[in-house]
């Protein structure tokens, strides 16, 4: 599969300190990739160099195999389109908005009109047509902003946080024209979220950042704390857990929830991570079950629906929380 | 009370009349108005929209000149300007004291501050995120001034029409400087001091329901450019 993007060494400082610092990262064509991470990962950051708008300050991107740097800037920011997080619409109405793009590219009057016209009745907007943006609600605005990118047909779609100030209607709507796009393999989407489970649902690759890095795992289990490497324990503040051997330094540790095991008694098995805890949360997600456990610090593991019946598990139970050594990545 | 009804009965019957005397001093109001805001704003819109959007020493101090500077009296720009253009001052030798042109430098002076302020707060008013949306749209560097233009128009407008308001009512400059000249540089406001003066309160009158006029017309755009912009 190529690549619509490849990432290689790139850093970016933003207000004095490393913003970004990715040693690779690859991002698929006609695919949809979700960028996690928690607010201040870099998300926007790396979204924003993903559209060109910022350069990095070392490092290379290449975007469809043609390197960065060679390429004019104008024509690489006019092949993406990157709808912002909390975007700002123009003065004016809602069509002359979505038209804008096409106006700036030199579209005529009536052949961007039907454009705009299109996008606007497929995110059901016709009716607002010729309201003024300024007296849209947050969720119709956000919608006329991803409209207003749409009607470009941009090669690559960037959305940042896209669901974050929209309400549920709204995000049911997204989610499905997402899906349609990740079923069609139509387009390359790239949307970043702080919303694990979310990114899980909608892209065919999820790709963690914390703290400007790309990350290796996913981060649902995510702790900080300090390695004691002479004992192979992971101090979290909270809880010692035990690590692989090999390892000699790291600030995080990630444990995927498919490698934890929820069991009613204490296990006698050769796991060395084993803690006591309560259920807090469960929630049903493609079809597998999404069980929370508060042990000193909050786990998420994921079992199937025969294994919730068997083990009797709901909310307040009592339950261990058990995984091997190395089953813990850090980094 | 009755000689100021028929006062004004007479005023309205000049105004209606289509008066001679009445319309050229109208029309000279308004002509030396214009291309005294029209050589205002060439020089101070884009001082304004520079303030605005550059951040350099003294800026402050440049901020608490220009508030103080939009309250500045008009006898002392006339007073000041009187001195300049006078015969024995510094530009005496163009012969410019009591012509239209004194009178057009007078009111520039007047309102550069007024239009270079109005114009630094329309250009602030404008959302950060519009830089960034522009380019994201794939706006080439002319589109993106275009689009910033467009965006602080209403802001901009409105301090174009603050200052022709200011100009149009002033009556210092306009009596210092253009002195008062029949058919040369008599002004609406000068017109209406001096036929009050001589106690010729019909016309004096007539003048002033015109000045009001103006004044009720441009702030009656004023205001639809104030909503336009919400």
């Amino acid at each position: 599969m190529s690549a619509a993007y490849h990432l290689n060494e790139v850093r970016f400082r933003y207000g004095g300190r490393d913003a970004l610092n990715i040693d690779q990262l690859k991002l698929t064509a006609n695919r949809i990739s979700a960028i996690v991470g928690p607010n201040g990962a870099g998300k926007t950051t790396l979204l924003n160099l993903l559209a060109f708008l910022e350069s990095p300050l070392t490092g290379n991107i290449t975007f469809f195999g043609a390197p960065y740097g060679k390429l004019e800037n104008l024509k690489l920011r006019r092949r993406v389109g990157l709808v912002q997080q909390n975007p700002y619409l123009l003065r004016g109405t809602v069509l002359a908005n979505v038209e804008l793009g096409l106006k700036l590219r030199g579209v005529d009057k009536a052949e961007r009109t039907d454009c705009a016209m299109d996008v606007l009745a497929q995110m059901r907007l016709s009716a607002k047509a010729q309201v003024s943006a300024a007296q849209l609600s947050g969720g119709e605005a956000q919608k006329v902003a991803i409209g207003r990118i749409l009607v470009l047909e941009p090669e690559v779609l960037l959305l940042d946080e896209p669901f974050t100030y929209l309400d549920r209607g709204v995000i049911d709507e997204l989610e499905v024209l997402l899906a349609t796009i990740r079923d069609n393999r139509s387009q390359t989407v790239i949307f970043t979220t702080h919303d694990q489970l979310r990114a899980q649902a909608l892209a065919d690759s999820i790709h963690s950042i914390v703290d400007g890095r790309v990350i290796p795992a996913s981060l649902i289990n995510l702790y900080r704390g300090q390695l004691q490497s002479d004992n192979h324990v992971f101090d979290t503040g909270k809880l010692a857990i035990t690590v692989p051997e090999k390892i000699r330094s790291g600030d995080r540790i990630a444990i995927e929830p498919i490698h934890i095991v929820l069991s009613a008694t204490a296990l006698q098995s050769t796991m060395r991570n084993a803690f006591e805890g309560r259920i807090t949360a469960l929630r049903e997600q493609d079809g597998q079950v999404q069980v929370t456990v508060e042990a000193g610090e909050r786990f998420h593991a994921t079992i199937t629906h025969a294994s919730l019946e068997d083990l009797n598990l709901g909310i307040g139970k009592q339950v261990w929380v058990s995984f091997k050594s190395s089953a813990v990545r850090v980094f | 009370m009755e000689y100021l009804l028929e006062a004004l009965g007479a005023a309205a019957l000049l105004v209606i009349g289509l008066d001679r005397e009445v319309y050229y001093v109208v029309w000279t109001s308004i002509s030396i108005t214009v291309v005294a805001v029209a050589l205002a704003s060439v020089a101070s819109i884009p001082l304004g929209i520079i303030t605005a959007v550059k951040s350099f020493t003294g800026k402050r101090l440049l901020l608490q000149t220009l508030n103080t500077l939009m309250a500045v009296p008009t006898v002392v720009i006339g007073l000041l300007l009187y001195g300049l253009l006078s015969r024995r001052g510094l530009l005496g030798d163009f012969g410019l004291l009591y012509t239209p042109a004194a009178i057009v430098i007078g009111q520039c002076l007047l309102i550069v501050p007024i239009i270079w302020n109005l114009t630094i707060n329309a250009v602030s008013a404008i959302d950060p995120r519009l830089p960034q949306t522009c380019r994201a749209l794939g706006a080439t560097q002319s589109q993106q001034i275009a689009l910033f233009l467009r965006e602080a128009r209403f802001g901009i407008m409105a301090a174009l029409v603050m200052g022709f308001g200011r100009a149009l009512s002033e009556v210092g400059i306009a009596m210092m400087l253009g002195g008062n000249i029949e058919g040369f540089t008599r002004t609406m406001t000068t017109a209406i001091a001096l036929e009050t003066s001589k106690g010729e309160f019909e016309l004096a009158l007539a003048l002033g329901i015109l000045l009001l006029a103006c004044a009720f017309i441009v702030n009656g755009i004023l205001q639809r450019l104030q909503r336009s912009a919400v």
